[in-house]
């Protein structure tokens, strides 16, 4: 006697068959399905059983009991569960905010009246789906957009919404938003936005002239410094774009620059065995002596047409940005080295051509060498290796961007404030911390009292680098400058490198 | 009477003029002088507007930066009127980046950034790198970065997805011929975590979710 088929396990049917065989053709069967007791009957077929109603989710044991002839009986037997019920969705679903409250999450709100597209999906296996999304403005709920699947979702529902609201009361809000799926699981997104001073949306970034400078007019408030990318694919464009770039951007500043940077992008040894640096934007590589040709096209325009009517300015060039997976150490340092020994050559060329030709609104151009020495880009040690290989050779001015990394991670790439203050020390270098949150300030200060602590020579900064109302950051420039230069009782120059500037 | 009194306000009229002229010419003449002296006060206005420890120690190397000042018998500053720039005679066909490519940005602004997309024509540059906020890795970024060569000007505008976590682009124009379209009004498709989509409408800046 013999059960021949039929679910041995888990089945989702809930009226599963068996088959049966005995080897003695004149028996009679039973049939039993239950969870422990055998309650035999009739079987449904001849050599088959089936269930005459669905059987709720559990476990059972299928038993069928043949009877001889002679009255002999024996019994086979086989166990086997029912799961019909779908399992239960214990996932929150997923969700998702852009727009003008997203953008404006930590800052100002810039309108009065702001919307966000909002996207909710629960959609993977065993998801129950959206039933509802939920916007709270300080804690009240203002709008509920209930999904027209609500109460029961199909498993791949989501939900697209866009709200909206104007008239924001001055002051500080949160925005909590949230979906909630059919089976109660939910997911929430909180946005705080500013709307104590709205001020009228602008363009897609466009520089204005009250973003940045409108501090530099007060006296004792930062000065902008524009950095300007370089961009070009070949060398005559290179050639061009250093002449007209420099210059133009020079004089779109409110009172002119004084300080120009212009980024050249990493530092890098070419194919052929040179070194320069590899253009960020554009990503084409120039070695030393064609930059070196473009630092003289900006310095000889920066002389001929004026540009600055006052003033005295620098070029820089280099850029240590996400440096050198593919240098070493000693390449670096070469790099640096070489770098440095370009910056010296722009340096002496510029005071021969000044000795040339007397008078001219533009006094004096220095050179310098490196910037953006940032260890959050960089791969550890490798900045510092530049920066000591320029030492070593003609010597190096060093523009420090100063990014440590995010004020809720540690300072990247296992640098320490020792080597921090080492990279950026005042007496080769021009510290310009990144300032976007309160943290930042204070990591600086951390790496300046370090080296105080080690060093009998003062450090102290030479302005900051910020950016307004761009993502992570949450203090203005002028604020970001405030609370330095009160960190560190007043030793924070006046320069403000921003890569936006007024035209 | 009326003769009289039209010959007096004429001779007062002729005087006051004189009198204007008179002062312009002494203005004019001290100009120089008094532009000097307007630098100087200017500089020493500066000077004294830095904190004890402005000026730092020698440079010990001939490259380093000149103090920002301003120097002595140099005019005053006036507006020049902006300079353009030209056209470039190379493009860059619209292409991806990454992953992990190298960016104008700082960590604060996008990190860890997936990937990117960069296209520029004659006269425009525009990149666009996807990633996270770099103080939030919750919240998904877009950074846009713009350079116009002919009014030479740069740009950045980061968009944020939030609650998307990082997110990366999954579609955008490529190849040549897209150069100025894609720039104008591309459309940049992402994604983010657990089936989050959405587009960049170049356009606008803005983006659509779903």
């Amino acid at each position: 006697m013999s059960v021949t088929s039929g679910p041995t396990g888990p089945t989702s049917d809930p009226r599963p068959t068996f088959g049966f065989a005995s080897p003695d053709s004149s028996a009679a069967f039973r049939c039993s399905i239950d969870t422990g007791t055998p309650d035999f009957g009739a079987c449904s077929g001849a050599n088959s059983h089936r269930p005459a109603s669905d059987l709720a989710d559990g476990s059972y044991t299928f038993r069928v009991e043949a009877t001889r002839a002679s009255g002999d009986s024996s019994t086979a037997t086989r166990g086997f569960s029912v799961e019909v019920q779908a399992p239960v969705d214990a996932t929150p679903p997923q969700l998702a905010v852009a727009g003008d409250l997203a953008d404006a999450d930590g800052q100002p709100l810039r309108a009065d009246s702001a919307s966000a597209q909002i996207q909710a999906t629960d959609d993977a296996a065993g998801d129950s789906g959206i039933a509802r999304i939920e916007v709270a403005v300080d804690g009240a709920v203002d709008v509920t957009n209930a999904v027209a699947c609500n109460p029961s979702c199909p498993p791949d529902a989501g939900s697209t919404y866009t709200y909206e609201a104007s008239d924001w009361a001055p002051g500080e809000h949160s925005v909590t938003v949230r979906a909630v799926d059919a089976a109660g699981n939910a997911k929430e997104v909180v946005l705080h936005v500013d709307s104590s001073a709205p001020q009228a949306a602008s363009g897609a970034g466009t520089a204005t002239a009250e973003r940045v400078p409108a501090a530099s007019k007060r006296r004792g408030a930062p000065q902008p410094v524009p950095a300007w990318y370089m961009n070009a694919t070949n060398r005559h464009d290179l050639l061009i774009a250093a002449r007209d770039d420099a210059c133009a951007v020079a004089r779109g500043q409110p009172n002119h620059t004084r300080l120009m940077l212009l980024n050249f992008g990493q530092a890098r040894r070419g194919k052929d065995g040179s070194f320069g640096a590899r253009l960020t934007l554009a990503g084409k590589y120039f070695d030393n002596g064609e930059i070196f040709e473009a630092l003289k096209a900006a310095a000889n325009r920066y002389r001929s047409t004026k540009c600055h009517s006052v003033g005295s300015a620098v070029i820089a060039y280099g850029n240590t940005n996400n440096m050198p997976h593919e240098m070493g150490n000693s390449e670096a340092r070469r790099a640096g080295r070489l770098q440095a020994a370009k910056a010296h050559d722009l340096f002496r060329y510029e005071r021969q051509q000044q000795a040339a030709r007397s008078g001219g609104g533009f006094q004096f151009l220095g050179a310098a060498v490196g910037g953006d020495i940032e260890p959050g880009w960089s791969k550890p040690r490798i900045s510092k290796e530049l920066v000591d290989g320029a030492n070593g050779g003609a010597g190096g001015t060093y523009f420090d961007f100063g990014n440590v990394g995010p004020c809720n991670r540690p300072i990247q790439n296992h640098w320490n404030r020792g080597d921090l203050g080492v990279v950026s020390r005042s007496e080769f270098a021009r510290p310009l911390p990144e300032i976007y949150a309160t943290c930042n300030a204070g990591q600086w200060i951390h790496v300046r009292n370090h080296w105080l602590r080690t060093h009998s020579r003062g450090y102290r900064f030479h302005g900051i680098t910020s950016e307004p109302r761009i993502a992570g950051a949450t203090m203005s420039p002028g604020a970001g400058w405030k609370r330095l230069n009160r960190k560190s009782s007043g030793h924070v120059g006046r320069e403000l490198v921003n890569i936006r500037y007024s035209r | 009477m009326d003769r009289f009194a039209r010959r007096r306000r004429l001779v007062g009229a002729a005087c006051g003029i004189a009198a204007i002229v008179f002062a312009i010419s002494v203005w004019g003449c001290g100009s120089g002088a008094s532009s000097e002296s307007t630098t100087t006060q200017a500089q020493s206005t500066t000077t004294h507007a830095r904190p004890p420890h402005r000026k730092p120690q020698a440079p010990a190397n001939p490259t380093a930066p000149p103090q920002v000042t301003t120097p002595k018998g140099v005019k005053p500053p006036k507006h020049l009127p902006p300079l353009r720039g030209h056209r470039h005679t190379g493009t860059i066909p619209a292409r991806m980046l990454g992953p992990d490519p190298q960016t104008p940005f700082s960590t604060n602004v996008i990190s860890p950034v997936r990937n990117g997309w960069v296209v520029s024509d004659h006269r425009r540059f525009t990149a666009v790198y996807a990633g996270a906020s770099g103080s939030d890795r919750s919240t998904g970024a877009l950074a846009i970065f713009r350079q116009n060569f002919i009014q030479v000007t740069q740009k950045l505008k980061v968009v944020k997805v939030a609650g998307a976590g990082t997110v990366k682009i999954t579609r955008a124009p490529l190849g040549k011929g897209v150069e100025t379209s894609a720039q104008r009004h591309g459309n940049i498709r992402f994604s983010g975590g657990r089936g989050i989509t959405g587009t960049l409408h170049l356009k606008t800046d803005k983006i659509s979710l779903g």
